[in-house]
């Protein structure tokens, strides 16, 4: 052990990544007695081998179970194959060995005992000097097998926290898109922000109700196949609710092929008349401009609209357990009527909605209408144009900007 | 090399013979004997990805055949091992794939100073977990900047957990072609693809030889 010994560990160096102690193994090598190395490896976990220039082990000492099975023989194996984790190094271990490279470390390899339970290894190779020139390669192998293991158990619970945290993002997205999908969008932001109570009941409030019936799509759909019929369904459905989000009205319904739409409710808008007469023009525009031809024997096409303005209870009907976000009331109905007689590509409105567009909306009325339910005819008016530009006025009134009644819509 | 290349797809067809799988810390800790077989040639491959994607699960399937549905988080690197035989082959019989299986939260830097060395890698991501892919492309530049010649196989796994109608396979491909990679669609729960994936790796390693 002596001769050989002293050549390879003069002016060497041993770490122990254990309890962070760096020995610097000087000219006073000589003096230190092997067998107290040997202890001070044993007790702190750290194994060790020296490995000639062509990887063969010539010496080893330490906490040999760190490498290998008490009694298994180390000296003259491969390096390699002691410490297979280094397969694919070679190339830094040859610049180890030419002093390209001052060491390799490799932290926490896992190993595998005989019960199944699991060690974590720290390599670390350095030069093995002798005199000036580097004769080998020193490896040292401590046991880190507690800290690795409070390691693990740390890493863990922060994973774990990352993935819940993770889930719990997609499960806000998903549940953000449900609702911004099944409920209408400002309705979903006002519950959200707290402006509406999420339980059954409202509030009397003065709106304008649009309701948009297609016309023909009931005949046209006996033809078509039912995938194609939904196809249609939806495209006009789509033309109808991007005419009336573009104004700021709230799609509150879809019944079958009409919408139906709030303006003043869930948000504040004091003209919600003029932008409710305007989603009703935008909607004719649109749908002719979209318009599908179903057949060479069927019609475009059309929307009826209708639209009232005057007080409705607003807010959350339904079960207890289910409920929907809309305006009933007189006023309602009375849209609804008179989006059933209106005309295909025309917009009927209301008396109400009517005064409270003085000077903005270019509109001829209709012979006065008996409507189910009401004891006295109403006179509807079919809106031709209305003023992309108003002021609201004090009462609700909208005027228009420049003061002219004959405007082109939008 | 095309006559080689024709033993291989022969022998794919026929199914190539996989070697017994030898646990790597048990072999090297207690002194078993080696293989009988010494293997010609080894082949240091990485998987990479990020925490919690399969990577541990996959070595284990394709290694063991076994698979744990407890999480354990990984630390620092298990080495696995796991040959496979290319019979008449000349000049070669077995290709022993060394497994280096790198903790996903190890740091960037961590795993970047692992890839020394190594002939290919397994890119790691999770089918249910789309932001697992962003890594990789910085994974992958790592990787062909210390290895230019390293081969890559996108392992798109968890294939198991996701239904079909909301398998976005354009984006899988869209990625895979943006790395190089042929790409798998692996569940290491089932074990479906594993092997394939394993084995098409294999080839180009054994083709690039």
């Amino acid at each position: 052990m002596g001769s050989m010994l002293q050549s390879t560990w003069l002016d060497g160096r041993l770490v122990s990544s254990n309890t962070g102690l760096e020995l610097e193994m000087m000219s006073v090598w000589n003096s230190v007695d092997p067998a107290i190395v040997q202890l001070i490896c044993q007790e702190c976990g750290i194994s060790y081998v020296i490995a000639d220039q062509g990887f063969t082990v010539v010496r080893g000492g330490g906490a040999v179970t760190t490498l290998a099975s008490e009694g298994d023989a180390i000296i003259g194996r491969s390096l390699l194959s002691l410490f297979p984790e280094l397969i694919g190094s070679e190339d830094m271990l040859f610049g180890i060995l030419m002093g390209e490279q001052p060491r390799l470390d490799l932290k926490h390899i896992n190993r595998t005992a005989s019960d199944g339970s699991t060690r974590y290894i720290t390599l670390s190779v350095l030069p093995c000097w002798r005199e000036t020139a580097v004769t080998g390669l020193l490896v040292v192998a401590t046991d880190a097998s507690e800290q690795g293991r409070y390691a693990q158990a740390l890493n863990q619970q922060r994973n774990e926290l990352r993935l819940q945290h993770s889930n719990l993002s997609e499960t806000n997205a998903h549940l953000d898109f449900l609702l911004r999908h099944y409920v209408p969008m400002e309705v979903a932001d006002a519950l959200l922000d707290e402006r509406l109570v999420s339980q059954p009941g409202g509030e009397l409030r003065q709106v304008s109700v649009l309701f948009a019936d297609l016309r023909g799509y009931t005949r046209a759909a006996e033809q078509w196949s039912p995938s194609k019929t939904m196809e249609v369904l939806n495209a006009y459905l789509d033309v109808a609710s991007n005419a009336v989000a573009a104004v700021g009205g709230t799609i509150v319904q879809f019944m079958g092929d009409a919408v139906m739409a709030l303006f003043n409710a869930p948000n504040d808008q004091p003209d919600h008349a003029w932008r409710a007469v305007r989603a009703g023009l935008n909607i004719q525009k649109m749908a002719e401009m979209h318009r599908f031809d179903g057949g060479a024997d069927l019609p475009p096409l059309h929307f009826g609209v209708g639209i009232n303005t005057g007080h409705a209870v607003v807010g959350n009907t339904g079960a207890r357990w289910r409920y929907d976000y809309t305006a009933v009331g007189d006023t309602t109905n009375v849209a609804f009527r008179i989006s059933t007689v209106a005309r295909a590509r025309e917009v009927w409105i209301g008396p109400t909605t009517l005064e409270l567009l003085p000077g903005c909306v270019e509109a001829v009325p209709i012979e006065p209408m008996h409507f189910k339910g009401k004891e006295e005819p109403i006179v509807v008016y079919r809106a031709i144009s209305v003023d992309k530009d108003a002021e609201v006025g004090e009462n609700g009134t909208v005027d228009a900007v420049t003061g002219s009644r004959s405007c082109s819509a939008v | 090399m095309g006559q080689f290349r024709e033993e291989i797809q022969r022998d794919t067809r026929s199914g190539l013979q996989f070697g017994a799988s030898v646990p790597m810390g048990l072999n090297v800790l207690y002194g078993r004997s080696e293989l009988t077989v010494f293997p010609t040639c080894f082949r240091k491959v990485c998987l990479l990805g990020d925490i919690a994607v399969g990577k541990t699960s996959l070595a284990r399937r394709f290694v063991n055949g076994v698979f744990d549905v407890a999480y354990q988080s990984s630390i620092g690197l298990k080495v696995s091992r796991k040959a496979i035989h290319f019979p008449g082959v000349c000049g070669m019989r077995e290709l022993m794939l060394l497994l280096w299986d790198l903790a996903g939260d190890e740091g960037f830097e961590s795993q970047v100073n692992h890839l020394h060395g190594a002939a290919g890698a397994v890119l790691v991501y999770d089918l249910t977990r789309p932001e697992t892919l962003a890594a990789l492309r910085d994974l992958s530049e790592a990787l062909f900047r210390v290895s230019p010649e390293a081969k890559l196989v996108l392992a798109a796994n968890k294939r198991d957990l996701v239904e079909e109608q909301h398998l976005n396979l354009h984006y899988v491909e869209t990625v895979a072609a943006s790395l190089g990679a042929s790409y798998y669609l692996t569940s290491a729960r089932t074990g479906a693809g594993v092997d394939a994936l394993f084995l098409h790796l294999a080839q180009l390693l054994v083709a690039s030889t």
